[in-house]
């Protein structure tokens, strides 16, 4: 489904921030990439998705190579993969509506897009995605006049509108409070089960990381350094992947692990 | 106020030397600025003497031009109206072929470098180069009338909107463009559905601001032979009727006026 070898990504002040990511993604998982802020997370995510190009290494969706991909066979892919963001990322002036359209522009001819025009198939498409978020009665709503939660809902909406077969999250949740969080996490876990959407995401607390995934890769200075199941993500796990917990207090339960990766974070922001 | 932090102030070794630095500094600005004044002055033979010895000419021309002679008030709104054409045409089709030039010139969606850079030295010149000088030329090629005018203010504006455009583009919110690119959006898409959404509010009302602008260099390219009110001016001047004269200054102040008020309250909708 989704296989990345040997990534690598320096950027242009030097920072290294993947430094050989291999991994393999089966159809059909929910994985969740945890880490401490700076480990690669999100470098990890704009590399699959192609939105920045690895330095060196390759990735591969569904057998196809995306790296070496030419511009048009790049955007082809994209079509088929949603990207979720931490702060949504909607145009805030255009409609709820228009929002979700944008989510077929990978599909739709380019000459009708040009004057803002789909069609019926597609606006069907969108008007299901929206309904399936329980916002169709926002459709003709400015996105930019809706809360946080609801946005995130809308651009899950646009991700479900490109029918995708794999979807990437980064820190969807980072910016909404807990029950907001349960809310749009509970939206890609259903896509998850049952359109056996592959998802991929990375979540800013263990705790979330533990209630919504299968599987566990844990990112640490751009290297793969944990990698199984959900239930054996035990204490010595998130010692490698957050460090020593002593550094920050006593990291006998999860919990507490999962606030000593927060207070990394904050202090690294 | 003295607490403990004034007094270890005080104490700072860097402290007086800095001040006295600072000090130095402003002096030294000051004087410069007085020496670019006494230059200008120097250079324009400016003179306060020469201002009040003009001063009884210039109450000899303002009883001349008053009352205003207003019998051919009619004959003046038609060329009014048609410096109002002139700005109309001149500044719409200059919004238009600026909105692919500021695309290329705005460096966030710019193709390629080179053309991004190319194109801004472009709008530069167009830019640089004043309606009149424009006109003059226009004038020069296919005669005088409203046509040149049109033209001149055509090209000074999309100089002036390509630039503002670009800036417009540039100042967007780059993260809903990196949404729309990973959906699989081509690049007329993305513009079409992430840039334009967003810098469009501010680039319409660039473009009124210009139109407003257009409305006052297009009375001033009528001095010229480039048609409009601004020809009847000229006209007025050129045979001493300076009562009629005051007429067409009233109705430009008017209409001027109107345009300044009406478009100021449409760019306060948009923004």
């Amino acid at each position: 489904m989704l296989r990345t070898e040997d990534l690598r990504k320096r950027f242009p002040d030097g920072t290294e921030a993947l430094c050989g990511v291999s991994l393999v993604l089966r159809a059909g998982e929910m994985a969740c990439v945890l880490g401490s802020s700076g480990s690669g997370k999100s470098t990890l995510m704009r590399c699959v998705a192609g939105l920045i190009e690895p330095t060196h290494g390759a990735v591969w969706i569904n057998g196809r190579p995306m790296t070496s991909a030419g511009e048009r066979e790049r955007r082809r892919l994209r079509g088929h993969m949603g990207f979720i963001f931490q702060q949504f990322n909607l145009v805030g002036r255009l409609s709820v509506m228009t929002n979700v359209l944008i989510g077929r522009l990978g599909r739709v001819s380019p000459a009708w897009a040009i004057l803002h025009q789909f069609g019926r198939s597609d606006r069907a498409c969108a008007y299901r995605a929206l309904e399936s978020v329980g916002l169709a009665e926002k459709a003709r709503q400015r996105a930019d006049t809706l809360s946080g939660g609801q946005q995130q809902r809308v651009a899950i909406a646009r991700v479900l509108a490109q029918e995708p077969f794999l979807v990437l999250a980064d820190e969807p949740v980072s910016s909404l409070d807990p029950r907001l969080a349960d809310s749009v996490l509970g939206h890609l876990l259903r896509i998850n089960r049952e359109d056996g959407v592959t998802t991929l995401l990375n979540l800013h607390t263990v705790e979330l990381a533990r209630r919504y995934a299968d599987r566990i890769i844990g990112l640490g200075q751009g290297q793969v350094v944990f990698d199984g199941p959900v239930h054996a993500l035990d204490h010595d796990a998130l010692e490698l992947i957050y460090g020593p917990a002593g550094e920050t207090g006593s990291a006998d339960e999860d919990e507490e692990g999962a606030r000593a990766g927060t207070a990394r974070e904050v202090v690294a922001v | 106020m003295r607490g403990p932090l004034a007094r270890s102030s005080r104490s700072d070794p860097w402290e007086e030397p800095l001040q006295w630095r600072a000090a130095g500094r402003v002096v030294l600005i000051g004087l410069a600025v007085i020496a670019v004044y006494a230059w200008s002055v120097q250079g324009t033979r400016f003179s306060l003497v020469e201002l009040v010895r003009g001063l009884p000419d210039l109450w000899n021309l303002f009883t001349r031009m008053v009352p205003p002679d207003a019998r051919r008030f009619s004959e003046y709104l038609g060329p009014a109206a048609q410096t109002i054409q002139i700005a109309l045409l001149g500044t719409s089709m200059g919004a238009l072929a600026a909105v692919p030039l500021g695309l290329i010139a705005a460096r966030n969606v710019s193709p390629h470098q080179v053309i991004c850079s190319a194109t801004r030295v472009t709008l530069n010149a167009l830019r640089a180069i004043p309606e009149l000088v424009w006109a003059l030329l226009f004038v020069a090629a296919v005669g005088l009338g409203a046509f040149p005018g049109v033209i001149a203010i055509f090209i000074h504006a999309t100089g002036v909107l390509g630039k503002l455009y670009s800036e417009s583009i540039e100042s967007i919110d780059p993260r809903p463009v990196e949404a729309v690119r990973a959906v699989g959006a081509d690049r007329t898409q993305l513009m079409l559905f992430s840039v334009l959404p967003q810098a469009l509010p501010l680039m319409l009302s660039y473009v009124i601001y210009s139109f407003e602008g257009n409305v006052r260099s297009a009375t001033v390219l009528g001095l010229i032979g480039a048609g409009g009110i601004g020809f009847e001016m000229q006209q007025a001047m050129r045979l001493f009727k300076y009562q009629e004269m005051t007429t067409i200054l009233l109705i430009t102040l008017a209409m001027v006026t109107l345009i300044d008020y009406v478009s100021g309250r449409v760019r306060a909708r948009l923004v």
